[in-house]
């Protein structure tokens, strides 16, 4: 199998050394709406002046994204199979719209949908509309101070749109599964979703992201835009089990108005290298945000949950609340910021994240931060990072639970305290049988390990 | 043969070298219930915890057999699996766990360790709606985390629930009466009186001679300064009661 790059090697020096990954400004698309022309140039000189990020920036401190220079990847060009097909760690969701993507390219959508609710290909609707995307494309997110974003603009190729009409409730959610897959040599790849809801509009959108089996390296990057007009409802639930070579790396950012709801939940249990950012924008009175995930990492593995809550506007509420537990060299991170700004009063943002470390060559950072602008708010953080609490071990003993199973059920139970967030349905009980199947896994590991 | 025997025990808290323990004995045989009294800080909850196996104690001396087998040789879970149990005088709260769920794992550990297949749900469920009533728990507090938001009286019985679910041959009670109201007092009494049987035995620890009228104990212990300094029989209680502690500990102090 070949493993050269696809680029000229003396322009390789330059762009490898800052910027992998990037391409040369004139292999930009051609023949694009000037807009999204412009945003693809913008993109591209956001990342090449920022490069690779490194710890050194702030926002990517903990997250060290060196590694990914030392792997041959080449642009995925939307020529794999529709048969890279669907991972079977992908949630199993018998009741739902199910929209599979490879690399990030709608492979099969739903063939009905419910009046008022539609989702599509973005690569098409940029061919065949492209005045019904550049209202929300690129508008949504500020990607000015992200690197990673900026390159996913001037690479992102396709997605999915969703777009659900004003007063109009989904009846089933709409699940979304994103095979990553590199069948022949490492690949990188830039989705780009975005997801519309119109007024009083009311939807569960499910995504599970997986590898297909076999893959080599595969480096997603993903970002997704999400509008969320008046008293709009989106549960967003997310499943993050991408293979052991799998980097992950998301931007989501949410505009909400008045009234707006926008329930995130994410579980991490997969991927070597995976970083959700989600950031969320409060823009009217009575919007409120829940960011509440949980993860679980082994040896290998690495996770940043990175979230930003912005109360733009008096009256708005947000809950963070986030657990993991971190196996013997597995390494986790949660910066969680909220920001209430001057005239945001009467706001009310509480953060917590809680770390169960099981070996002491378990890591987690945490970086906890507000920054309140108005007096009048309500606002909370804390987070514990800690050993497995050896009082309720023995009392799981005392009534005749094997050490291991003991242990295991505490994981457990520290996990589902969170995934119980989640409403109660299909969702929450997939969500609990993947903690479930981790532990095992994990445990399964472990004893091997020993034997 | 003894149900347990408990010779010239001696422990210690680990990380120190403070006795605890001065070298207890105390035999109980199958169908007989011992009362343990003494003032706080005797030792009372250690002797417990030495008996139930948790960590943090070191035996520096003596032996506990449990129907003729070395006790201080099994880990914790096999203890309660061959049949130990401890009613925590505090009661550990495990969020995230459902206490109904709670109760059929460690059921079906216990019963697979004696080579029995798992419950079946249907049976399991009738067991325990039988058994939480006869206690007085209500059927939310069984879907409620164990423990968790639990007031102090209502663990006492969720204590006596499991006890009552995993029907062990030897019940340690560390303070089951403390945090119990009036009436409480006597449902969880009953409980543990349904429970009295020929092949069973108990350890009962308490500050009250009142829980000693509704379990009526054939031995009484007073224990105190990590010995037992007295044992008699359920008058010893009466005469405790009267006296106070005082009485015993000076004639012992060292
Ligand atoms: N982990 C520990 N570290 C240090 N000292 C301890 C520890 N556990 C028990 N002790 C000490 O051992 C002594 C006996 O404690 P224990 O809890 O057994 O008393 P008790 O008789 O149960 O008292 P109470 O009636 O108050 O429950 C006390 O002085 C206590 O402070
Ligand atoms: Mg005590």
């Amino acid at each position: 199998m070949t493993q050269t790059r696809m680029t000229d090697p003396t322009r390789a020096e330059t762009t490898t050394e800052m910027s992998p990954l990037a391409p040369d400004p004139g292999a930009l698309a051609a023949d694009e709406p000037g807009w999204l022309a412009d945003l693809r140039r913008a993109g591209l000189s956001v990342y090449r002046a920022r490069g690779l990020p490194t710890v050194k920036v702030e926002a990517w401190k903990y997250t060290n994204l060196a590694g990914l220079k030392k792997i041959p990847f080449v642009l995925d060009d939307g020529s794999l199979p529709a048969a890279a097909g669907r991972g079977a760690l992908a949630l199993a969701l018998a009741d739902a719209h199910e929209i599979t993507l490879v690399n990030g390219r709608p492979v099969a959508v739903p063939d009905s949908l419910p009046a008022g609710v539609r989702v599509v290909s973005l690569a098409h609707l940029l061919e065949t509309e492209p005045a019904a995307v550049e209202p929300h494309l690129g508008r949504l997110a500020d990607l000015s101070d992200a690197p990673m974003g900026s390159l996913n603009a001037a690479l992102m190729a396709d997605g999915v749109v969703i777009q659900v009409d004003a007063g109009v409730a989904l009846d089933r959610p709409l699940h979304l599964v994103t095979v990553t897959a590199a069948p022949d040599q490492a690949r990188h790849m830039h989705p780009r979703h975005l997801v519309i809801l119109g007024e009083g509009a009311d939807a569960t959108l499910v995504e599970s992201r997986v590898t297909a089996a076999g893959a080599a390296e595969t480096l997603s990057n993903a970002v997704t835009e999400i509008r969320l007009e008046a008293r709009a409802r989106l549960r967003h639930l997310r499943f993050v089990n991408p293979g052991p070579d799998a980097v992950d790396l998301d931007l989501t950012e949410a505009v909400l108005a008045e009234q707006a709801h926008y329930e995130a939940f994410g579980l991490t249990l997969g991927g070597r290298l995976v970083r959700n950012e989600s950031r969320v924008r409060l823009r009217g009175s009575g919007a409120d945000a829940r960011l509440h995930g949980a993860y679980g990492l082994r040896a290998g593995q690495h996770a940043d949950t990175t979230l930003i809550v912005d109360h733009a506007v008096p009256d708005t509420t947000s809950d963070q609340l986030y657990k993991g537990v971190v196996d013997e060299g597995g390494k986790g991170v949660f910066q969680g910021k909220v920001i209430v700004r001057r005239d945001a009063q009467r706001s009310d943002g509480n953060q917590l994240h809680k770390a169960l470390l099981l070996s002491r060559n378990a890591e987690v950072y945490t970086k906890p931060e507000l920054e309140i602008y108005a007096d009048d708010v309500k606002c909370s953080h804390g987070a514990t990072a800690g050993e497995m609490d050896m009082d309720q071990l023995f009392y799981l003993m005392a009534r005749g639970l094997a050490e291991a199973d003991a242990r295991a059920l505490l994981v457990e139970a520290f996990l589902d305290d969170v995934v119980e967030s989640v409403p109660e349905g299909p969702v929450r009980d997939a969500f609990l049988s993947a903690v479930r199947a981790w532990q095992a896994g994990r445990h399964a590991v472990t004893w091997e390990g020993s034997a | 043969m003894a149900l347990l025997d408990i010779k010239d025990l001696h422990a210690t808290v680990e990380d120190d070298t403070k006795a605890i323990l001065k070298g207890i004995s105390l035999t109980i045989k199958p169908g007989e219930v011992h009362a343990v009294m003494g003032p706080n800080g005797a030792g009372k909850s250690t002797l417990s915890n030495v008996i139930a196996g948790r960590p943090g104690y070191t035996v520096t001396g003596g032996s506990i057999t449990y129907d003729g087998q070395d006790l201080l040789a099994m880990e914790a879970d096999e203890r309660a699996r061959a049949g130990v149990f401890l009613a925590f005088q505090y009661p550990v709260e495990i969020p995230g766990v459902a206490t109904a769920t709670f109760l059929k794992t460690a059921l079906n550990a216990r019963r697979k360790a004696n080579g029995e297949p798992e419950i079946e749900a249907l049976d399991f469920m009738k067991m325990m709606k039988a058994n939480a009533k006869r206690l007085g728990v209500p059927d939310d507090m069984l879907k409620r985390p164990v423990n968790v938001g639990f007031s102090g009286g209502e663990k006492k019985r969720a204590e006596v629930l499991q006890m009552a679910m995993l029907e062990p041959r030897l019940c340690v009670l560390d303070e089951t009466d403390s945090g119990l109201d009036i009436d409480a007092l006597k449902v969880v009494a009953d409980g543990v009186n349904a429970l009295r049987t020929p092949e069973r035995g108990m350890l009962v620890i308490t500050h009250y001679q009142r829980l000693l009228n509704y379990i009526v104990p054939d031995v009484v212990h007073v224990l105190a300064g990590g010995r037992i300094v007295k044992s008699g029989d359920r008058t010893l209680a009466e005469e405790l009661e009267a006296k106070g502690y005082g009485a015993f500990t000076e004639a012992t102090a060292a």
